[in-house]
């Protein structure tokens, strides 16, 4: 589903279409879900914030014009994981958790896989992979969301696919 | 030696981050440009403190490229566009302690092919996804990819592609910004240059045996090597020391994928049936 269509769903919702509710939900049940659990590391939790957001849009679903729907929709989702993460107390003393490592580089084991090797990435460069890769947003899209320069964006992206390489290459 | 690339191009991607935070936050290559009037009243310790100053501040115009010759900030190559002693000796009167610090030439200004980095993530890499990388620098060192210019030493923009789009960005990159730009092939690197000699070649005939069987060893190396290296979540382990593409690595991320439970969306409706929505 392309931003075009998901623009048309979108406003079908708003009139109260739940067949449009659903497709929506169907098509970006799995990259949602997927970004905020790089977010989070918690299914149970990562469930909690995915219903959250559906119920946010069918309660209030954005009102045109809306330019990029998908961005706008992950955006939601990875705000809502976001605050999740700094709520936690063992966070609360961090500056920025966009610095949070939920795996440092020398603990991994020689059976780490893509989960363990995403989650030795700073969780900036964690979502922003995720949202590129998972979410198939544009970088400039991602910028936006994160409220981060592109430079930045490209930068960290390459970084973080590096990072991964290098992991999966040497386990 | 091989920390002593990895620091080299760890330095090489901080230069190129730093500069491209400023270019992004500010629209306009202006930003780069530090005012030579007021370098001249400035004074540094050091090569590693201009360096600072350079990463903090932006790089003046005259910078092709720094990097270390020996992976420390202590000892730093400036490589100066079109210089003919003048800069490297108002540098030099810039420093208090100028040990450590050498000179070389590049074709390019660092700032030039920043700005040549923007526009074509704007244009071009975030409407494709075959585009894999993009980067101002070195080629990737694991790619087996030097420098670039006279020296082997000099900076270009470097950007990897999948092989279904290399011949037509390899073509077009060249007709626009010619040798500023180098293209990868999936990892593989590649040079216009090269491309160009093959085309002109008429003992083309005589290579195609030799590339097959070039072919082949590089198609059973990724089928014996490369594949088993991939993990994804629905179980699979990584067991065994291979290298991975970041072709694959990008699969593998995207094959990661978590889809949640049936139950979320019955939950979802239960939820909006009870607050009547």
């Amino acid at each position: 589903m392309d931003n075009e269509s998901l623009r048309n769903k979108l406003l079908a919702l708003q009139s109260g279409d739940k067949t449009a509710f659903e497709d929506i939900y169907n098509h970006l049940k799995t990259p949602m879900y997927t970004i905020i659990l790089r977010i989070t590391h918690d299914r149970s939790i990562s469930e909690d914030i995915l219903q959250e957001v559906f119920f946010k849009l069918y309660k209030s679903p954005p009102k045109p014009p809306i330019r990029k729907p998908r961005a706008y929709l992950f955006q939601m989702a990875r705000n809502l994981a976001i605050d999740h993460v700094r709520k936690l107390p063992q966070y609360a003393n961090w500056d920025s958790v966009e610095n949070i490592v939920y795996l440092p580089l020398d603990d991994f084991s020689t059976k780490m896989d893509i989960d363990d090797a995403l989650k030795t990435l700073p969780l900036l460069e964690c979502q922003i992979v995720s949202l590129r890769i998972n979410g198939g947003l544009k970088f400039r899209e991602i910028s936006d969301v994160m409220n981060i320069p592109l430079g930045t964006v490209l930068w960290r992206y390459q970084k973080g696919i590096k990072q991964l390489r290098s992991i999966l290459s040497e386990v | 030696m091989k920390k002593l690339i990895a620091f080299i191009i760890a330095l090489t991607c901080i230069l190129s981050f730093s500069i491209t935070v400023l270019a992004t936050d500010s629209n306009s290559n202006s930003e780069f440009i530090v005012e030579e009037s007021s370098l001249n009243d400035i004074t540094f310790e050091n090569i590693a403190a201009l360096y600072e100053y350079w990463e903090i501040n932006g790089y003046p115009d005259y910078v092709g490229f720094v990097y270390s010759t020996d992976g420390s900030t202590k000892n730093l190559t400036v490589l100066l566009v079109g210089d003919d002693g003048t800069v490297e000796n108002q540098i030099r009167s810039m420093l208090i302690n100028d040990s450590g610090l050498s000179f070389g030439n590049a074709k390019y200004s660092y700032n030039e092919l920043m700005a040549i980095s923007s526009e074509i993530s704007s244009e071009y890499l975030e409407n494709n996804k075959l585009f894999y990388g993009l980067s101002v620098g070195w080629g990737g060192v694991g790619d087996g990819a030097p420098g670039f210019g006279d020296s082997g030493r000099e900076a270009r923009v470097v950007v990897e592609v999948d092989s279904s789009i290399f011949a037509e960005y390899t073509k077009l990159f060249k007709e626009l910004y010619g040798d500023k730009v180098v293209v990868f092939q999936s990892g593989a690197f590649v040079d216009e240059s090269d491309i160009a000699e093959a085309k002109n070649t008429s003992l083309l005939w005589l290579l195609i045996p030799v590339v097959l069987l070039v072919g082949v060893g590089i198609i059973f190396a990724i089928r014996t090597k490369l594949v088993p290296a991939l993990q994804t979540a629905t179980g699979s382990v990584v067991a065994k020391t291979a290298p991975v593409s970041r072709k694959q690595t990008v699969e593998a991320v995207k094959n990661s994928e978590v889809t949640p439970r049936a139950e979320v969306f019955d939950s979802i409706l239960s939820k909006i049936e009870k607050e009547d929505i």
